[in-house]
């Protein structure tokens, strides 16, 4: 075991943990210029401009023992002593641990719904400048000095449930839909046989959808849109060579459910947008983990609705997606930190 | 060949077809109480109280030799010569027979659009009372007493388009989706073998999504909705189960894609409804083709919409469903023969 350091005082005796059906994201404070022995998520980092704290995130597959072992790195536990006050905790797996991390310091406990208004509200009261971007064939920041409120929400997991944040203290789930990541991965499992995520999306690059889906130029729309000639490569019908021939390679399967499930869930959500006069629309979750060709497939669907529209919307995307959580909790910790510090 | 009855003054002088990728609907009219020879689909008769005629539909496979034969057993064509003074014709697949079908009869072409709107029109000026229903469990006709207009008309064939009618005048495509009857129809046919849309159907039948689906009451939402406990067995995740086990039988799977699809098509015609501040919503199309399954599916689903929006709407369907075309070029057609002959 390498060498371990006294406590520091510059790091702020907050953890913050996110606890989720397989990830366990973790997030700390630290003196500003303080050096993290552990790996951390380098490109995460935030630095506060107002504070002298920077905040750093790291995350690792659940086990009490890699947690500890991080911990340890970073210099919370030394010669298995904790120098943690207090555990600040949310997600759907936390309850499993509670009894093991709590003898290395108090808990609160963060409810989801919580974590995530407070993660908004701390980035936005920081206006930090560099986790919303919008994606074409590449990120661009986007360099906020307003709020970022109100806006909606559409978070991609296995499900997809779409929210909408009135301001820092407001928020509420108002729809979903079942046609999301997990209806993607159940799908593609079911006819290639692999369910690895990350290993299906790299066959998307390799394949195309002109195989399996009937595109506007290629049918005769009983009823024609008035933008019909601009949109010829759009999908007509989803699948729609299918019904003659089902031989057709993995990859062009693959691409052409991704780009079913990304324009749909780009409609809806564009609609809900609509509906509640919302202009900015954020995507986060699981099923995006901010890959290129899903960033690429939601940015063009989504533009092609908004432009439907006579419109000329981006949707957002949030680098430090998976981290709102932890994030919130760090808020919630800091607030009571240095309301006990004097601060 | 039966013995042709001569041309009977009992027939209007009009034949009004929808020539579609694979179908033929007919569409004709005849002095009340008058006796056809030939096999017309009874129950979609319309008899107007108005006037002093009965609107009668048939349909067949595109063939032109059908079509003649059809029009010899309706006594259009007596020994060979034809008494149809017009035809009015509408549909994707009329230009084919337009110079063997000018034979027989003066050819005024209606555009799809047109003949649409005017089906509508003409059901909604004679107040028809037995063609728009709603389903849960069995037809419920609407008794309309008033006209039918707004409404929002969601048309599910290989892909679905979306229509709003202002008015008898005035309708535009404002939407549609992708992920309509093709999309049904390719994924069952890529995992099942079958591309037969009525066995598929009946598949759904013995089918049940448990073994595909993650249902609600399965999984822990990481953000609930506030009427969750009333839809634990409503999908959370369409095909949910499936990125572990797809050991799963073909009836299963196509009930699966039904529901997929009839409940993501109604959100999204909810979601234009409640934009477009148009309560009546009408499904209609080859995918509904007004079977059970299908309008009982989608009855479920626009209900469950709008219930989680604290409404309490149903979804409309049309007997007439695929003949409304055929039926506004024969609007068109009558207006003019009326003005031709009185």
């Amino acid at each position: 075991m390498q060498n371990k350091p006294s406590f520091s005082q510059s790091l702020i005796p907050l953890v913050c943990l996110d606890i989720g059906g397989t990830l366990t994201k973790v997030t700390f404070a630290a003196k500003k210029d303080f050096i993290v022995n552990c790996q951390t998520k380098q490109e995460l980092k935030i630095q506060n401009e107002n504070e002298d704290y920077e905040i750093h995130f790291l995350s690792h597959p659940n086990s009490l023992d890699v947690l500890i072992q991080n911990l340890e790195q970073i210099g919370f536990i030394v010669d298995g002593e904790s120098h943690i006050q207090t555990f600040y905790i949310t997600g759907g797996g936390s309850f499993k641990y509670y009894d093991q991390i709590s003898k290395y310091g108090k808990i609160v406990r963060i409810n989801e719904f919580d974590a995530l208004k407070f993660g908004f509200k701390l980035l936005d009261s920081i206006k930090y400048k560099n986790t919303y971007f919008t994606f074409n064939n590449g990120i661009e920041y986007l360099q906020l000095t307003a709020s970022i409120y109100p806006f909606i929400l559409v978070n991609i997991g296995s499900g997809v449930s779409i929210l909408k944040f009135d301001n820092e203290d407001q928020f509420a789930r108002i729809s979903g839909t079942c046609l999301g990541g997990g209806m993607f991965l159940g799908l593609s499992h079911l006819f290639t046989g692999i369910n690895d995520f990350d290993e299906l999306l790299k066959m998307t690059k390799r394949g195309s959808n002109a195989a399996t889906d009937l595109l506007i130029d290629e049918v005769h729309l009983g009823f024609q849109s008035p933008t019909r000639d601009k949109n010829e490569k759009h999908v007509a019908v989803s699948m729609g060579k299918l019904k003659q021939n089902s031989n057709l390679n993995q990859s062009d399967l693959v691409k052409s459910l991704l780009y079913m499930t990304t324009y749909n869930i780009s409609q809806i959500a564009f609609l809900h947008s609509k509906l509640h006069n919302i202009d900015r629309v954020f995507f986060s979750g699981h099923f995006i983990r901010n890959h290129e060709e899903t960033l690429q497939c939601i940015s063009e669907a989504f533009s092609y609705f908004s432009k439907l529209d006579q419109q000329n919307r981006h949707p957002y995307f949030i680098k430090h997606d998976g981290f709102i959580g932890s994030l919130g909790s760090f808020w919630n910790g800091i607030q009571t930190y240095k309301q006990n510090n004097n601060h």
